[in-house]
């Protein structure tokens, strides 16, 4: 008696959750699509990802809160001849780590260009004349006055203080 | 009443949909629109490149059956140089007015592979292998992929040199 009514409930539960899976499904296909569409640039590198560690005592030569005062395409030279590169100017305004002889900066890219007047967290390599940037996840740009981190070892949302002190705990602990 | 005939057969049930949703979110998700070519392409190599870029087409004809070939006469071109950036390979695509790709360059940068890697030459291959695959509308996998595609950002560049299952199936699913 039970079991055509079991069988019929445990059935539509089924047909409902997968219609519902299904149309998720669909919905989240086309987001990820027109996220693609919207946010991808044209050109992709292949950037290493380091963990703190290497950054903090190998790879970054300066740690620093910057504002985009200019950018400008970069002459071209025989290497980069079709490289579109930028050199953008940055005004240093409070550094985490390194040094900073200068209260401006200029950061070579030739990808994911910063934008001019935004708020960056930077790590930073110095290779001859300019700053570069060290690794996937060593451009952070300031949103409602934090930073999101996805370096491995210093994860987290901060402010410029938190940021600084997590920082400074790190290194004394190494 | 045995309620246990009726809970095999809807668990079974269960279980392939989720897979199959799952699996569908995941081919999708790895898509890149600035692709060139899913089954075949030539590309131009420049002196400094033609051994390594010719490795990584091999990667790609043994493990994906994709035809890359080397043509002197192609407009895609393969080149290794030393570059001040980070990055160890640049796919760059062009574009026509209505946003299809006509040819692409790709570009290795010998200066960040020597200054990370002690056998720079198994990590180039690994990244011209890496940046041919965007040239199969394969996307860049930043975290949480490691060694599982040759288009994770994690991947030991030294050992993984070649398309993982996962890139397969990807590639796969775009043909079909």
């Amino acid at each position: 008696m039970l079991k055509p009514i079991i069988y019929t409930v445990l059935s539509a539960l089924f047909i409902i959750g997968t219609v519902v899976a299904v149309n998720m499904t669909k919905e989240s296909d086309n987001s990820d699509m027109s996220d693609i569409q919207k946010f991808s640039p044209e050109i992709h590198a292949d950037w290493p990802v380091y963990n703190a560690e290497k950054i903090l005592n190998d790879k970054a030569d300066l740690i620093a809160f910057v504002t985009v005062k200019d950018i400008k395409d970069k002459e071209k030279t025989e290497i980069d001849d079709d490289l579109n590169a930028t050199i953008a100017t940055l005004t240093v305004d409070n550094v985490v780590l390194g040094d900073s002889y200068s209260k401006e900066i200029k950061l070579d890219q030739a990808i994911d260009p910063v934008v001019k007047g935004d708020k960056y967290l930077l790590f930073l390599a110095k290779r001859g004349d300019y700053y570069y940037i060290v690794d996937k996840n060593s451009k952070v740009k300031e949103v409602n006055g934090k930073y999101q981190i996805e370096i491995k070892g210093l994860e987290g949302n901060y402010l410029q203080t938190e940021f600084s002190n997590k920082v400074k705990d790190s290194i004394s602990k190494n | 009443m045995n309620l246990k005939r009726f809970f095999k057969p809807l668990t079974i049930m269960l279980v392939t949909g989720t897979i199959f949703i799952f699996s569908s979110i995941n081919a999708f998700g790895h898509w890149y629109q600035y692709g060139y070519n899913l089954y075949s392409f030539t590309y131009s190599p420049d002196s400094g490149s033609d051994y390594w870029a010719g490795q990584a087409a091999k990667n790609w004809r043994d493990k994906a059956g994709t035809t890359i070939t080397k043509s002197t006469y192609s407009n895609n071109t393969v080149s290794l140089a030393n570059y001040n950036y980070s990055w160890y390979g640049l796919y760059t695509p062009y574009t026509n007015s209505s946003g299809g790709v006509y040819k692409f360059s790709i570009k290795a940068n010998t200066y960040a592979l020597q200054d990370d890697y002690t056998n720079w030459d198994k990590a180039l291959i690994s990244t011209l292998t890496h940046e041919f695959g965007h040239a199969q509308y394969l996307n860049d996998l930043e975290s949480g992929w490691g060694n599982l595609s040759i288009m994770s950002y994690e991947r030991n560049r030294e050992t993984i040199l070649t398309p993982q299952a996962h890139d397969i199936n990807d590639l796969n699913n775009y043909r079909n």
